[in-house]
C-alpha cells in the first residue's frame, strides 16, 4: 500500500515530534523508527525529513545541537521543546477529530457496502 | 568487509556527491554535514545488510531523494538563503568557490577604490559643495573606470583592447576637463547629462568582453541537451580508440559554436555522474582526443548528457 504524498505530509510533523517525546533522537534514527511504527507502510523520501525538522526548529517546536557520535562523526540532534509538546497535544486532538469523523463513516459504510481486501500482490520490499 | 581500495572508492563517491549538493544554494554546508551523516549510516546499515559498498551507496544516495526536489524544499523552509543565488553565480566546484571570493574580494577593494577617488579632488583644492560644476561633469570618472576595470579583469581582456578603453575615458577625461565651460550653463549640464551615458557604452564594450561587434557574443551562452545512452556504458565515451563517440561529436560541436564547453552527466536522482569541464579551448581546438573523466557512479549507469557551450569559462552553468 503507498500512502499519499499529501497523507504523509501532513503526518510528518505528529510523527516527527511524538517520536521526539520517546526521546531525543536525529534524523536517521527518526525515519528508521517511523519505519517500524508504520511495518514499512509509511517511507519517506530520507532527504525530505530534515526540512520538516528545520521547519520545527525554526517554529521552535524543537532544538538541535550537535555532539560527535560513537560512530566519531559530528550529528546533529534533536530534543522537543515544551512549545513542541503543546503542539503535539494539539495535533492529537485534531488528528483524533479526523480519525473519530472517518471511523464514524467507515461504519456507516461496512453496514451497506462490503469493504474489498485486496490480497497483496508481492510481499514489500524492505530494506535493500 | 569493506577493503581500504573499496572504502577509498567510496570517500571519493561521497565527495563527489557533496560537492554537489554544496552547489546547491539552498543548502548549507551545514545542512551538508547533516545529510552526509544520514547517508553515510545509510550506506553502514545497507553494507551490514550485505550490499557491496557501490551498491549501497547508489541505494542511499537514491533514498535521499531527488536533490533538485529536496534543494527545493530546502529552499522553500529556507527562503531567506535564496538571495545569495542572485548575487553569487552558482560554482561549478571548489574551483569555482575560490574564484567567486577572489571576484568578491576584487569587487571591494573597487568600491574602496571609487570611494578614495570621490575624495580625490579636494587635494586639488575642490570642495564637494561650491564646485558643483566639476563635480557634475566629473561624476562618471569616478565610477565607470573602475567598473570597467573590473568588467576588464574579469573577462581577461587583450591589452589591444584595454587600451582602447584606457583612451576612451582618458579623451572623455580631456574634454570634460580643458572645455572652457561657463559656470552651469547649457554645454556643461549637457556634458554632465550625456556623459555617463557614453561612457556607459564603454563599461558595455568591457562586459561584453570585446565581443560588442559580435551579434551573437551577446547571448551569453547556448545550451544544448543532449539525451543519449552511451551503447556499451560510459566507458566508451573514452574513446580509446580516437573514434569519437555521441558525446564527443556533440562536444566537439558545442565548442565550435561557443569556445568553452562544460559537461556533465546526470543520474536521474540528480547526481553528476561524470563531470567533463574543457576549459580554455578555443573554437575548433577542441579535439576528439580530449579525454572525458568519468568518476564514480558514471561509470555504471548511462544517463543523459547536459553539455553547455559558453563564451567564458566561467558563464558555463
Amino acid at each position: 500500500m503507498e500512502i499519499s504524498k499529501d497523507l504523509m505530509a501532513a503526518s510528518s510533523t505528529s510523527l516527527v515530534l511524538a517520536i521526539l517525546v520517546e526521546g531525543d533522537s536525529y534524523g536517521y534514527a527518526i525515519i528508521k523508527r517511523v519505519k517500524e511504527l508504520s511495518d514499512g507502510r509509511l517511507e519517506w523520501t530520507d532527504g525530505m525529513l530534515y526540512p520538516v525538522l528545520h521547519r520545527l526548529e525554526r517554529l521552535g517546536h524543537v532544538e538541535a545541537r550537535w555532539e560527535v557520535a560513537e560512530s566519531g562523526r559530528r550529528r546533529k540532534y534533536y530534543r522537543i521543546t515544551s512549545g513542541g509538546r503543546a503542539q503535539l497535544a494539539e495535533e492529537r486532538r485534531q488528528w483524533q477529530a479526523v480519525d473519530a469523523t472517518l471511523r464514524g463513516i467507515w461504519s456507516a459504510l461496512s453496514t451497506s457496502v462490503p469493504v474489498s481486501h485486496p490480497a497483496p500482490a508481492a510481499p514489500f520490499p524492505q530494506g535493500a | 568487509m569493506t577493503t581500504p581500495g573499496q572504502e577509498a572508492a567510496l570517500e571519493d563517491q561521497i565527495d563527489q556527491w557533496r560537492n554537489y549538493l554544496r552547489r546547491r544554494q539552498a543548502i548549507h554546508s551545514v545542512d551538508v554535514a547533516e545529510l552526509e551523516d544520514h547517508l553515510r549510516e545509510q550506506i553502514a546499515g545497507l553494507v551490514d545488510a550485505g550490499l557491496g559498498v557501490d551498491e549501497a551507496f547508489l541505494v542511499a544516495v537514491k533514498r535521499m531523494g531527488n536533490l533538485d526536489a529536496l534543494s527545493r524544499e530546502f529552499a522553500r523552509e529556507h527562503s531567506d538563503r535564496l538571495w545569495k543565488q542572485l548575487v553569487v553565480a552558482p560554482s561549478a566546484g571548489g574551483e569555482a568557490h575560490g574564484r567567486t571570493r577572489k571576484d568578491a574580494i576584487v569587487a571591494f577593494c573597487l568600491a574602496v577604490a571609487a570611494g578614495l577617488l570621490i575624495k580625490a579632488p579636494t587635494l586639488f583644492g575642490m570642495r564637494w559643495g561650491q564646485d558643483e560644476g566639476f563635480y557634475g561633469r566629473n561624476l562618471s570618472f569616478f565610477v565607470l573606470p573602475l567598473l570597467t576595470g573590473y568588467f576588464a579583469w574579469k573577462r581577461g581582456l587583450d591589452t589591444r583592447t584595454v587600451r582602447w578603453l584606457v583612451a576612451a575615458f582618458a579623451a572623455a577625461v580631456v574634454i570634460a576637463n580643458i572645455h572652457p565651460f561657463v559656470k552651469l550653463g547649457s554645454t556643461e549640464v549637457l556634458t554632465a547629462l550625456h556623459l555617463p551615458i557614453a561612457l556607459w557604452l564603454v563599461v558595455g564594450v568591457a562586459y561584453a568582453g570585446g565581443r560588442w561587434a559580435q551579434v551573437s557574443g551577446r547571448r551569453a551562452h547556448q545550451r544544448i541537451r543532449l539525451h543519449t545512452q552511451p551503447r556499451g556504458g560510459a566507458g566508451r565515451e573514452r574513446d580509446p580508440a580516437g573514434q569519437p563517440g555521441l558525446v564527443h561529436r556533440a562536444l566537439r560541436e558545442a565548442s565550435a559554436r561557443a569556445g568553452f564547453v562544460r559537461a556533465h552527466r546526470t543520474l536521474a536522482d540528480g547526481l553528476p555522474a561524470g563531470l567533463c569541464r574543457v576549459g580554455g579551448h578555443r573554437p575548433g581546438r577542441l579535439s576528439a582526443a580530449v579525454p572525458l573523466r568519468l568518476t564514480g557512479v558514471g561509470n555504471y549507469l548511462a544517463a543523459p548528457w547536459s553539455i553547455a557551450g559558453c563564451r567564458a569559462p566561467g558563464a558555463c552553468t
